[in-house]
C-alpha cells in the first residue's frame, strides 16, 4: 500500500553511515597574479613610508585568516568599489584588470567571511521558531494558535531554524506565557468541557437582501422623479423672458452642457430650489437624479428583475447598492471550535472562466476583508453545488465573514474599471456571474453533521454502456461498415482500404460473440462480470475529482473527495461451475494509466445467487492514488493465449468467473473519536494535580523528564490559585501554561558531550584546525535524535512511534524518514524550507499592477506559490529526481493556475499532475509563475534579479552580495532604451561589470516571460515625457566564460545540464536547515558525500534526506 | 525569593558577559530637583533619502545654510534643526540594512565563529541612566511593515547590552495600551498577581537549571538569553512594584484606531511619543518607522526597494515624495514638542535630544548617513549645517548627544571622540 516502503528497502543493505572525514579548512587567498595590479595602483601612496590616510598596504597579507585582515581588505574593496580609490587625479587602472581584481577580491572576501564565521561544526541549541512553536502547540493541545504576536524569526540571511539567529527577549517570554494560556483555555473548552448540548447552525437564504435592494431602487427612482420635476421647473423658469439674457450667457459659456442652467438655478428668476424637491443642493440633485441614475440604475434594475434573484443572490462588482459582497454573521456567543460553512452556489451561463472564482474570508469591523481561501465554482444555478469550507473559530471574536467575486476587489480602481468596461459593452454593468442560493454555518464536531459521502454505484450502468458502446460502435459498427466497403469499394467511416476492412471483419468474428454473450447474459442487467482479455476486465473505482470518468459518467453528484479515511465496499459472487482457483479478486491502486499496484487479494466465497460484501479501508491523501481497480486474480500476460484457446474451442472467450452487483464508497470517516489523537490534558474526574503536571511536562519536554523541584514549584502555583478561589480546572491552567514557557518546552535541548559518558568520539581534525575547544562529540540520545528528525521533517515534535523507534540503527532512521515524508505533516517542511531556500519572500514584496497583469491577482499569486510547494512535495513523496525542478514534462496545477497558464481541460481546486503539451515553457522552476514573478518588480521584469537568482539557487554560483557605495549611472536619464541596452550600459564600470557580466545574460534569456510569468514576444516601455518604445525580445545570450544560447529553451537545457551544481546548492541549504547552523566549510565533506550518494541514485529526492538524517553530523552533538 | 535572586546573580557570574561597549561612566550628573528631565528620541527610516534633493548644499554650511528641497517642510524649524553630513558606520557593509547597526556602529563579523554580531545601541546606553525614575526604562516603537522598509535584522532600533535585539511595540494600539492602559483590578489583587508572576519566574528558572546542566559553552550562552529575559522581567516587576500604587498617567491622546498604516501610523506614533514624554512615562524612545506602507499611503505604486534604487522618473518622484512627507511629519512632531509646556514654563522641545536618520544614505550607499538633530536637551548647536570630514564615525554624533545629556560614556561603538563642532 505504501509505495515508499518498497523503495526504502535497498537502503537497509546499503547504508554505511555517511561520515565526514577530516577536511582542511579552506584558505581565503587572493591570487598572487593581482600583486602587480596592487603594486601599480595602490602602493605608491600606501607604503611603509607614505601611509597616506594612515593606510599601509605594502605588507598586506594575500591570505586572510583573521577578522582584522578581512576588515582591511573590506576597506580596500569598498574604496575601489566606491570609486574613491585610486583618487581621480591619479593614474586610473586598466578597466579589464580592475574588473578581474574586483571580481576575485569580492569572492575572496565572501569566502574569508564564511571561513571566519564557520561554526566549526557546532550546532547551537535553539528555541522553537514561530512555525515550530505553532505546530508543537497544535500537536500537544489540538489547538491552532495565531502566532503573529511572536517576533518574526531569522532575517540575517539564514533559515529560521538557525539557532544563532533565534533570540529570546522578555517581551517574548511574556507572549509565550500568554499564548500558552490561550491555547490551554481553548484546549479545555474543546476537549475537556462538556460538548455543546445542541448542534449550532445558522441558515441564511441569500435572497434576504433583496428587500434592501428593491428599497434602494425605489429610492433612486423617487430621486429621479424629483430630479425630473425640479429640472422641468428650472427649465420652465429658464424659458421665461426675464431670464433670457442670463440663459443665453450660460449656454454660450457651456455650449456642451445641457444641464448647465440647472446648476445656475439660483441666479434665475422664479426657479425653484432643489431643496424643495428633497435635495441638499444642485450638486446632490445632479448626482442622484442624473449621474448615479445613468451609471448604476440599469445594473441595479437588471439585478432586481433577474429571475434568479427571487430565490438567491448574485455577487456583483463595484455597485455598492447591490451586492458586491455577501456578508454573513456568525452568532457571537458561538464558542471556539471547528465549524463548516456551506454555500449553495453556481455560476451563470456564458461567464468566462476567470470570473468563476469566489473568495471567502473574515471582514473586520472597519470593513477590511481578508481572503482566506478562493474557490472555483463549478455548479450552475440550475444544478448548484454545495461548497464546503472548513472554518476554525478561535477565541478571538471574529464572527463576521464575507464572500465576493475574486479579482474585482484588488483595488477600487480595478473594480470601477471592470464596471466601466462592462457598461460600455452592454449598457448595464458586469454580467451577473456567481449566484448564491443559501449559506449555512454549522458546528463540524457534532456527529450529525460530520461530513461523509456515501455513494453506491450499480456497476452495470457503466459497464453495459462501455461494453455495448465498444460492441456496437467498434466491432459491430466496424463490421457493417467493412462489409459495405467490400460491397461498394467506397471508403466508409474509419475504413479507408481493404486491409482495414478485412481486419475489422476478422475482429468482429473473433470478438463479437464474446461481447454478445456478455450483453445477453441476464446477470448483466443487474451487475457486471469481470472478464479476461477484453469486454469488461476491470471495475475501476475513482474517487473524484481526479478522474471524471467512472463515477461522474453515471451521474453521481460528488463535488469533492477530501483526503481522509474511506471505506470501499463491493458485493461480489463467483459464477457457479467455474474452477475454484479463479474465485479470487485483486484489489489495487492506479496512478498512471493502465498501472496496477496490487494492494490486497480476496477469495470469493459468495455466489451470484448469494453474493458477499467485501469492505476495504482506503486512505486518500492529497497526492496519493484515488483510482482503485478490481479484477480477477491472474497473470494478465497470459490473457491473449487463454482467450485464443477458448475462442478456438467454443467460439467465445473463457467464461467469466466473477460477478459484481455493486460497489460503494463512504468517507471521509470521522476518526473513531476525533479527540483521541490529542490526549486531553485533564482526564475526566482527574484530581491528582501533580500527576497531571508531570504527565503534561513530560509530553511537552519531548521525552525529557521534569525535575522534582520544578514540579514542586508548579504545585505551589496551583495551590496558590486554589486558595485564591479558583476551581481545580482553572487552578491547574496556571502551572500548565508555565510549562509552555519553560526552556524545556521552548528549547531543543541537547546536553554537551562532557555530561555524557558513552560514545565519546574524537572530534574532527577540522575542528581543531579552526581552534575549537570542544574536543569530543557524543551520539544524541533517542529522544534528542527523534526531536531533531521531527523538527527537520515536520517542524513539529516527534510522535509516539518515532519516540519508540530504535534510532541507533540507520535502517530504522531511513524507515522513519520514509514514514515521516509520507505523512501530511511533512507539508510543513515543504512550505517552510522551500519558501526560504528559494527566497520566495520576494513574491510578497510587490503589489502587481493588475491593469497590466489582469489575472495575476492575489488568488493567482497564491496558486502560483502553491505550485512550487506542490511540485516539490510530489517529487519528495514519489521519490522523483531533484533535477525535475530544473526541467520537467509535467506540472502540478489546480484549475485556477491551469487557466492562468492557458491549459485546457483541468478544473478543480485540488492540485493535480498535468502532462505538458510539447513546446510548453512550463515544467521546472524556471517556468513557474511564482519564480518568474519574484524576478520582477510587479511591473517589469528584472533580468538582474532573475539572473542572480539562477546563479544563487540553481547553479550554486552565487554572486557576492550587492556592494555598498558603488557609483550610480546617471547619464541614461531621459533616454528611451530597451532592457538590454539599459543593462549593458550599466556594465561600463568595472565595479559593476565584475558581477553583471555573469548575471545579466541569464536574465535576458528569460525575457520571453513577463513580470507575471506569461509568454511574450515583444516588450513596450513608456516613459512619461520621453516617449514610448516597443521592441522584439531577443532572448539570446551567453554564460560568462561558458556556452551561448539562442532562446529560453536552450537556456533551460543548459541550466538543466548542471544538475550536480543544483544538487550541491540544494544539499547545502538542506544541511543548514536541518542542522540549524549556517552552512560552513566544516560541512563541505558531508555535502560532498550526500551529493555523491544522491547522484548515484539519479538524484532521487529521498536519498538526500536519508543520507543527511543517517549522517554522523546529524546524529551527534 | 532570596534563593531566586541569589540564583540569578550566580548565573550571571557563570556566564561571561560581553564587554560593555559604552564603558567607563563618569559620575552621573543628576539633574537639579524640579528641573524638567532630559529625554532622548531616535527616529529611524530604512532605505535612506533622495541623495540629490535631501542634503543641503555642502557649500553653504554653518548658520548660513539653506534648506534642501526634501527638507523644505521643516522651514519653520530651520533655526532649531541641525543637519550633519559626512558621518558613517565604518563597518556597515550590508547594502540593504538601514537600521541594524545605525545606533550601534558594530562590526557584523567581529566574532570569529559567528556570522552575526551586534552591540548595544545608543538609546539603551541612555536608558540605563535616564530610565531609572520612570515607569518604563525605555519604549521601543516598531512597525508591522519593518520587513518591507529596509531596516535589516532586528526587532526595533534598540539592541541590548549584549547586542541582542530588543522587541518593539508593533502598532499604535499596542503602544497606547502599554503606556496608558490602567489595570482595573484592585490593588490587593494586583499585589497578588505580582507575587504570582514572581512564582512563575521562580518555576521556569527551576527548569532552566535542569536544562543548563551539562550544556556546552555556546549552548549556555544561548540559554543565557533566556536567563537575561527573566532578569529583565525581574527588573520590570521591581519597577511595577514601585509603581503599583501609582496609576498610569491619563492619556493626553485618544486611543488610536486599529489598522493605521503608513503616514497615519507615523503621525499617531509621533503623537504617542509626545504623550509618553509629556506624562514622563519614559524618557527614552526609539521608533523604527514604516517606509513601505508610507509609500502606499501616499498613493504611489512603486515598491519600496525599487524606490530606493530610483532613477529619474516615477521612482525618483516617489523617493522625493517620501522625503517630503517624512519631513512634514517630523515638522509636525517638532511643533507638538514645542507646544507642550513643562511645569517650569519651558517647552518639552527644550528637554529632548532627537536624532532622525538612517544607516543608508540612498540606493546602496552607506556613507554620509542622513542625520538630522533637534531638541534642546543635549545642548547641541542647532540651526546649523555641519559638513564633517568624510567617514567621521556616526557614533561620534551619538557620543556627543550622550555627553550632552550628562551621560559621560567614554566611547560608543566605533567612536573616536565627540564632535566638537556640535557642541555649543
Amino acid at each position: 500500500m505504501n509505495p515508499f516502503l518498497v523503495l526504502s528497502l535497498p537502503l537497509l543493505l546499503l547504508t554505511p553511515l555517511i561520515s565526514a572525514q577530516a577536511a582542511d579548512a579552506p584558505q581565503a587567498t587572493l591570487d598572487a597574479k593581482h600583486r602587480a595590479f596592487f603594486k601599480e595602483n595602490c602602493l605608491s601612496c600606501h607604503n611603509a613610508e607614505k601611509q597616506k590616510g594612515k593606510v599601509r598596504l605594502d605588507d598586506i597579507a594575500f591570505s586572510v585568516d583573521s577578522v582584522e585582515k578581512a576588515d582591511l581588505w573590506q576597506k580596500v574593496l569598498n574604496s575601489i568599489n566606491s570609486g574613491e580609490m585610486p583618487p581621480e587625479d591619479e593614474k586610473q587602472p586598466d578597466p579589464a584588470a580592475k574588473t578581474d581584481f574586483l571580481d576575485d577580491l569580492s569572492r575572496m572576501l565572501v569566502m574569508a567571511r564564511a571561513v571566519l564565521s564557520d561554526s566549526g561544526g557546532k550546532i547551537t541549541m535553539r528555541r522553537l521558531n514561530r512555525r515550530e512553536y505553532k505546530n508543537t502547540i497544535r500537536d500537544l493541545l489540538g489547538v491552532d494558535l495565531r502566532v503573529n504576536e511572536l517576533p518574526a524569526d531569522g532575517g540575517a540571511g539564514t533559515f529560521d531554524t538557525v539557532g544563532s539567529s533565534l533570540f529570546m527577549s522578555s517581551d517574548q517570554f511574556e507572549q509565550y506565557l500568554a499564548l500558552g494560556r490561550q491555547a490551554l483555555d481553548e484546549h479545555f473548552a474543546r476537549f475537556i468541557a462538556p460538548p455543546p448540548a445542541r448542534e449550532l447552525k445558522v441558515h441564511i437564504e441569500a435572497e434576504n437582501n433583496k428587500e434592501r435592494i428593491i428599497k434602494g431602487l425605489r429610492e433612486r427612482t423617487d430621486a429621479r422623479d424629483r430630479y425630473l420635476k425640479w429640472t422641468a421647473a428650472v427649465e420652465a423658469a429658464a424659458a421665461r423672458p426675464e431670464n433670457a439674457a442670463l440663459v443665453a450667457k450660460i449656454r454660450s459659456e457651456k455650449p456642451n452642457d445641457a444641464n448647465a442652467v440647472h446648476s445656475q438655478w439660483a441666479s434665475l428668476k422664479s426657479a425653484p430650489s432643489p431643496a424643495d424637491f428633497g435635495f441638499t443642493d444642485a450638486v446632490h440633485a445632479e448626482q442622484m437624479g442624473r449621474r448615479d441614475w445613468n451609471h448604476f440604475v440599469p445594473h441595479h434594475r437588471a439585478y432586481v428583475e433577474h429571475p434568479l434573484t427571487k430565490i438567491g443572490t448574485f455577487l456583483t462588482i463595484d455597485d455598492a447598492y447591490v451586492n458586491n459582497r455577501q456578508i454573513f454573521q456568525i452568532p457571537s456567543e458561538w464558542p471556539a471550535g471547528d465549524y463548516v460553512v456551506r454555500i449553495r452556489t453556481g455560476v451563470a451561463k456564458n461567464i468566462p472562466r476567470e470570473r468563476r472564482f469566489m473568495e471567502f474570508g473574515p471582514q473586520d469591523p472597519s470593513g477590511v476583508c481578508t481572503v482566506m481561501s478562493t474557490h472555483e465554482i463549478t455548479g450552475t444555478p440550475e444544478s448548484p453545488q454545495t461548497l464546503e469550507i472548513p472554518l476554525k473559530l478561535s477565541e478571538s471574536k471574529v464572527r463576521l465573514f464575507m464572500l465576493r467575486e475574486r479579482g474585482s476587489h484588488d483595488s477600487d480602481a480595478s473594480a470601477s474599471r471592470l464596471f466601466a468596461e462592462a457598461k460600455q459593452r452592454n449598457g448595464i454593468g458586469p454580467e451577473f456571474a456567481i449566484w448564491i442560493d443559501w449559506i449555512e454555518v454549522a458546528s463540524a464536531n457534532t456527529p450529525a453533521l460530520t461530513k461523509t459521502i456515501k455513494e453506491r454505484r450499480e456497476v452495470e450502468l457503466h459497464a453495459n454502456a462501455m461494453v455495448g458502446g465498444t460492441y456496437n460502435g467498434y466491432f459491430k459498427g466496424g463490421y457493417e461498415a467493412a462489409k459495405k466497403f467490400m460491397e461498394t469499394k467506397q471508403p466508409q467511416k474509419g475504413i479507408l482500404d481493404e486491409q482495414e476492412a478485412k481486419f475489422r471483419i476478422r475482429g468482429f468474428e473473433q470478438n463479437g460473440p464474446t461481447f454478445e454473450r456478455y450483453l445477453n447474459d441476464p446477470l448483466t442487467k443487474t451487475g457486471a462480470y469481470l472478464t479476461i482479455y477484453n469486454v469488461h476486465t476491470e471495475e475501476v473505482i475513482t474517487l473524484p475529482p481526479d478522474q471524471p470518468s467512472g463515477w461522474l459518467k453515471t451521474k453521481h453528484e460528488i463535488e469533492k473527495a477530501e483526503p481522509g479515511e474511506y471505506k470501499l465496499r463491493f458485493r461480489i459472487g463467483a459464477v457457479k461451475g467455474t474452477p475454484k482457483e479463479r474465485h479470487f479478486v485483486e484489489f489495487g491502486s492506479r496512478i498512471e494509466k493502465d498501472e496496477f499496484g496490487l494492494m490486497q487479494t480476496f477469495q470469493i466465497s459468495g455466489s451470484t445467487d448469494a453474493p458477499q460484501v467485501i469492505e476495504v479501508p482506503v486512505s486518500i491523501t492529497a497526492n496519493g492514488p484515488r483510482t482503485f481497480v478490481l479484477r480477477e486474480k491472474r497473470d494478465v500476460k497470459l490473457d491473449h493465449e487463454l482467450f485464443m484457446t477458448a475462442q478456438k474451442e467454443t467460439g467465445v472467450g473463457p467464461p467469466s468467473a466473477l460477478w459484481m452487483d455493486w460497489v460503494e464508497w463512504e468517507g471521509p470517516l470521522a476518526p473513531a473519536d476525533a479527540k483521541s489523537n490529542i490526549p486531553p490534558v485533564l482526564a475526566a474526574g482527574e484530581t491528582n494535580a501533580r500527576e497531571v503536571l508531570e504527565t503534561f511536562a513530560a509530553r511537552a519536554f519531548r521525552g525529557k523528564a521534569p525535575s522534582t523541584a520544578f514540579l514542586d514549584k508548579l504545585m505551589a502555583l496551583h495551590e496558590t490559585r486554589l486558595k485564591a478561589g479558583d476551581s481545580f480546572d482553572k487552578a491547574i491552567r496556571e502551572p500548565l501554561s508555565v510549562i509552555l514557557a519553560s526552556p524545556g518546552f521552548l528549547y531543543l535541548q541537547e546536553a554537551g558531550p562532557q555530561s555524557f559518558t558513552p560514545n565519546l568520539l574524537p572530534k574532527e581534525e577540522a575542528g581543531k584546525k579552526l581552534g575549537l575547544k570542544d574536543e569530543r562529540q557524543r551520539s544524541l540520545s533517542h529522544p534528542e535524535l527523534a526531536s531533531r528528525l521531527s523538527y527537520f521533517l515536520w517542524s513539529a515534535p516527534p510522535d509516539e512511534p518515532l519516540l519508540q523507534a530504535d534510532l541507533s540503527k540507520p535502517e530504522v532512521i531511513a524507515r522513519e524518514v520514509d514514514r515521516m515524508i509520507a505523512s501530511p505533516k511533512a507539508d510543513e517542511f515543504v512550505s517552510g524550507f522551500v519558501h526560504q531556500w528559494l527566497g520566495m519572500d520576494r513574491l510578497d514584496f510587490f503589489q502587481f499592477d493588475t491593469k497590466q497583469f489582469r489575472d495575476f491577482d492575489e488568488s493567482a499569486k497564491a496558486a502560483a506559490r502553491r505550485e512550487v510547494y506542490e511540485t516539490f512535495a510530489h517529487l519528495l513523496r514519489h521519490n522523483g529526481s531533484l533535477t525535475r525542478l530544473l526541467k520537467s514534462d509535467e506540472i502540478h496545477v489546480n484549475g485556477l493556475l491551469a487557466t492562468y497558464y492557458g491549459l485546457e481541460g483541468i478544473s478543480g481546486d485540488a492540485f493535480q499532475k498535468v502532462k505538458l503539451p510539447a513546446g510548453s515553457p512550463r515544467g521546472g522552476l524556471l517556468g513557474m509563475a511564482a519564480i518568474l514573478a519574484m524576478g520582477s518588480n510587479g511591473e517589469r521584469t528584472s533580468p538582474v534579479e532573475r539572473g542572480a537568482w539562477v546563479l544563487r539557487k540553481l547553479l550554486h554560483n552565487p554572486p557576492p552580495p550587492a556592494p555598498p557605495n558603488v557609483p550610480q549611472l546617471t547619464r541614461l536619464e531621459n533616454k528611451l532604451l530597451n532592457t538590454r541596452e539599459r543593462l549593458l550600459a550599466h556594465q561600463e564600470e568595472p565595479q559593476c561589470l565584475q558581477c553583471h557580466r555573469k548575471i545579466d545574460f541569464i536574465g535576458f534569456g528569460l525575457e520571453n516571460l513577463n513580470a507575471a510569468g506569461k509568454w511574450r514576444t515583444e516588450e513596450t516601455f513608456e516613459k512619461r515625457g520621453v516617449g514610448k518604445k516597443t521592441w522584439p525580445i531577443d532572448p539570446s545570450g551567453q554564460f560568462y566564460n561558458g556556452p551561448a544560447f539562442q532562446d529560453y529553451f536552450q537556456l533551460r537545457d543548459l541550466i538543466a545540464a548542471k544538475s550536480e551544481d543544483f544538487a550541491r546548492g540544494f544539499t547545502e541549504a538542506l544541511i543548514e536547515y536541518a542542522l540549524g547552523r549556517p552552512y560552513g566549510f566544516t560541512d563541505a565533506v558531508l555535502a560532498d558525500d550526500i551529493v555523491k550518494h544522491a547522484k548515484a541514485k539519479g538524484f532521487a529526492m529521498k536519498e538526500f534526506f536519508v543520507a543527511l538524517a543517517t549522517s554522523r553530523e546529524f546524529r551527534m552533538k | 525569593m532570596n534563593n531566586r535572586r541569589h540564583f540569578l546573580r550566580s548565573t550571571s557570574a557563570l556566564i561571561t558577559l560581553p564587554a560593555l561597549e559604552s564603558i567607563g561612566f563618569k559620575a552621573f550628573a543628576a539633574p537639579k530637583v524640579g528641573a524638567p528631565p532630559k529625554r532622548m528620541v531616535f527616529l529611524g527610516f530604512g532605505w535612506g533619502v533622495t541623495n540629490e534633493t535631501w542634503f543641503p548644499d555642502v557649500k553653504k554650511t554653518g548658520a548660513a545654510w539653506e534648506l534642501s528641497e526634501g527638507l523644505k517642510p521643516l522651514a519653520r524649524h530651520q533655526k532649531d534643526i541641525t543637519v550633519v553630513q559626512g558621518c558613517s558606520n565604518k563597518f556597515a557593509n550590508e547594502a540593504h540594512w538601514g537600521s541594524t547597526f545605525w545606533l550601534t556602529g558594530a562590526n557584523r563579523y567581529a566574532e570569529p565563529g559567528q556570522s552575526f554580531h551586534n552591540s548595544i545601541s545608543a538609546d539603551q546606553v541612555a536608558a540605563a541612566h535616564l530610565g531609572k525614575d520612570t515607569r518604563f526604562g525605555s519604549i521601543q516603537l516598531n512597525t508591522p511593515d519593518a520587513q518591507n522598509s529596509g531596516h535589516g535584522p532586528g526587532l526595533s532600533l534598540a539592541w541590548d547590552v549584549r547586542g541582542k535585539p530588543v522587541a518593539g511595540l508593533e502598532n499604535p494600539v499596542a503602544a497606547f495600551h502599554r503606556l496608558f492602559s490602567n489595570e482595573t483590578t484592585p490593588l490587593s489583587e494586583r499585589q497578588a498577581m505580582l507575587a504570582q508572576k514572581r512564582s512563575v519566574l521562580d518555576a521556569v528558572l527551576e527548569d532552566a537549571k535542569r536544562v543548563q546542566n551539562g550544556l556546552t559553552k555556546t549552548d549556555t550562552d544561548k540559554l543565557d538569553e533566556y536567563f537575561q529575559s527573566i532578569r529583565d522581567i525581574e527588573v520590570r516587576l521591581g519597577k511595577d512594584e514601585q509603581w503599583l500604587s501609582v496609576p498610569k498617567s491619563k492619556p493626553p491622546v485618544a486611543e488610536p484606531k486599529p489598522g493605521l498604516a503608513g503616514k497615519d501610523e507615523i503621525k499617531v506614533m509621533y503623537d504617542l511619543i509626545v504623550a509618553a514624554l509629556q506624562t514622563d512615562s519614559t524618557r527614552v524612545l526609539t521608533y523604527r518607522q514604516p517606509v513601505g506602507t508610507l509609500l502606499q499611503s501616499l498613493g504611489t505604486k512603486v515598491a519600496p526597494h525599487d524606490m530606493s534604487h530610483y532613477s529619474p522618473g516615477d521612482r525618483m518622484a516617489a523617493s522625493q515624495k517620501r522625503d517630503a512627507t517624512q519631513s512634514e511629519l517630523l515638522a509636525g512632531l517638532i511643533d507638538k514638542l514645542k507646544a507642550t509646556k513643562e511645569a517650569d514654563g519651558t517647552s518639552l522641545f527644550d528637554h529632548v535630544a532627537l536624532a532622525y536618520g538612517s544607516n543608508i544614505r540612498t540606493i546602496h550607499y552607506l556613507d554620509n548617513c542622513p542625520t538630522l538633530l533637534t531638541g534642546g536637551a543635549a545642548k547641541l548647536k542647532l540651526g546649523h549645517h555641519l559638513v564633517l570630514p568624510k567617514d567621521t564615525p556616526l557614533c561620534n554624533v551619538w557620543l556627543t548627544m550622550l555627553h550632552g545629556l550628562g551621560i559621560a560614556a567614554e566611547r560608543h561603538g566605533d567612536s573616536t571622540g565627540v564632535v566638537k563642532e556640535l557642541i555649543v
